[in-house]
């Protein structure tokens, strides 16, 4: 297997302190090999973030890292830097508008990328003041906090109560999301970075206790639904599920994560995780992370029926068991 | 109670089940799509099992069942006046469904990574 350098995506909105962060993470000892990508992916055009990033180049090349402010496509920008120096972590701040997704899909697909790094995180930036207002008004602050393996109030220290409301609104969409503060920038690395023995952050999201199928629906209708199944499934009957789930939910899926207790393999879980409908290499694990050996998907996305969604699997199974019955 | 009136009785629990599966199963979907209660309405149809997609005028669309055949469980959908057509998968069902309801709507393809499986 070979060794690839963790990609963490930091984004959230316009303001909400991204660049902030990045800047104080540079200033840290011992993470002087962080090449740090600015720039955004997808429709949406330079924006004001941008060019206060591009200011921050300077600050972050005095620390001895890289700051690249990227014109072209991800897979170039990550080629050149490695071809420039030795580096042993990439943070890629998007722009405040972007929606990261498109990044996820790029880093995961493309050949070179998906052998170079491996995405460690995503980490969003929700500003405690605006931050509840922001969720409601706009559907790219929605997207991030649906896509975001970690949250992180920013500001909170100007007003307490504003963090706490800042972090309910969070958890409206994302009540599986860990949640973290940052006041001034300052955050610890590991909240950015994967943990050391380079297991995704996705399994501990996945492995957590949570109740039986439901769903937390919002005004805005992106929401995080959660299944639980006990049996163990047919390996097919995952992708079919899988593939049903693109077909059928399609732009309104942005995301998948699962860890999959798999008939012909009991003993090692599958593990999913896809954003809308491009997905990782299936993962197998050597042993279950936990007594818990049910299969937990979290789907992130709109008009996502729990129930509906258990049905379908449910039904796939059946539907294979039948077809491979002696 | 005799073996037939126990198979009888245990066919059509299997049956009632088998109905309910195809008016979730479908209704969801609708759902999904965002027709159900937009365009389109489910009801039951005349045929045993079947449940019919109206449009928002009264006219049947489709149909759908699910029922018993020699290659087990299958699902049947007809389309207006067009001949039914019979698909073992409930997701290759949906897809044919889909396709005529709402045509123009953006369906993913699932697409793994090139990158090793770890």
């Amino acid at each position: 297997m070979t060794t690839r350098i963790p990609l963490t995506v930091i984004t959230g909105f316009l303001g909400s302190g991204k660049t902030t962060i990045v800047r104080e993470f540079l200033r840290r000892k011992g993470y002087q090999k962080t090449a740090v990508i600015i720039n955004e992916f997808g429709a949406i055009g330079i924006d004001h973030d941008l060019i206060e990033s591009s200011r921050e180049e300077l600050i972050s090349l005095s620390t001895g890292c890289l700051c690249c402010a990227m014109q072209g496509d991800l897979a170039q920008t990550v080629r050149r830097l490695m071809a420039a120096a030795v580096f042993d972590r990439i943070l890629l701040e998007t722009s405040g508008m972007a929606d990261p997704a498109p990044i996820l899909q790029t880093a995961i697909v493309d050949p070179y990328l998906s052998e170079t790094v491996e995405i460690a995180n995503v980490v969003v930036t929700v500003d405690a003041l605006n931050g509840p207002a922001v969720i409601h008004d706009h559907d790219e602050a929605r997207r991030q906090v649906a896509l975001g393996d970690r949250v992180l109030i920013t500001k909170s220290d100007l007003d307490t109560h504003a963090g706490a409301v800042a972090a309910n609104a969070v958890r409206a969409y994302r009540p599986d999301v860990a949640l973290a503060k940052s006041i001034n920038g300052d955050v610890e690395p590991e909240l950015l970075f994967a943990p050391a023995d380079h297991r995704t952050p996705w399994h501990s999201v996945v492995s957590e206790p949570d109740d039986d199928s439901h769903t937390h629906a919002h005004d805005a209708a992106i929401a995080s639904v959660s299944l639980r199944v006990d049996a163990p499934i047919h390996a097919v009957a995952l992708t079919l599920f899988l593939q049903a789930l693109a077909e059928n939910c399609g732009p309104d899926l942005l995301r998948v994560k699962g860890i999959v207790s798999i008939r012909e393999s009991p003993e090692s879980p599958a593990v999913v995780h896809g954003v809308q409908h491009v997905f990782h290499p299936i993962e197998w694990l050597d042993q279950w992370p936990s007594e818990d050996r049910s299969s937990r998907f979290v789907l992130i996305g709109r008009r996502l029926d729990a129930t509906w969604l258990k049905l379908m699997l449910w039904t796939i199974e059946e539907e294979v068991e039948q077809a491979t019955r002696p | 109670m005799c073996f037939d009136t126990e198979l009888k009785q245990n066919r059509n629990v299997r049956s009632n089940a088998i109905d309910s599966t195809t008016r979730d199963v479908i209704r969801g979907a609708l759902s999904a799509w965002g027709t159900l209660d937009i365009s389109t309405f489910l009801k039951p149809g005349d045929r045993v099992g079947a449940f019919e997609i109206h449009d928002g005028s009264g006219r049947v669309i489709a149909s759908v069942r699910r029922d018993e055949s020699p290659i087990g469980l299958v699902w049947q959908v007809g389309l207006g006046e067009g001949r039914e057509r019979i698909f073992p998968s409930v997701v290759t069902a949906l897809r044919y469904l889909r396709g005529h309801i709402c045509p123009e709507r953006e369906a993913g393809r699932v697409l793994f990574g090139q990158g090793e499986s770890r």
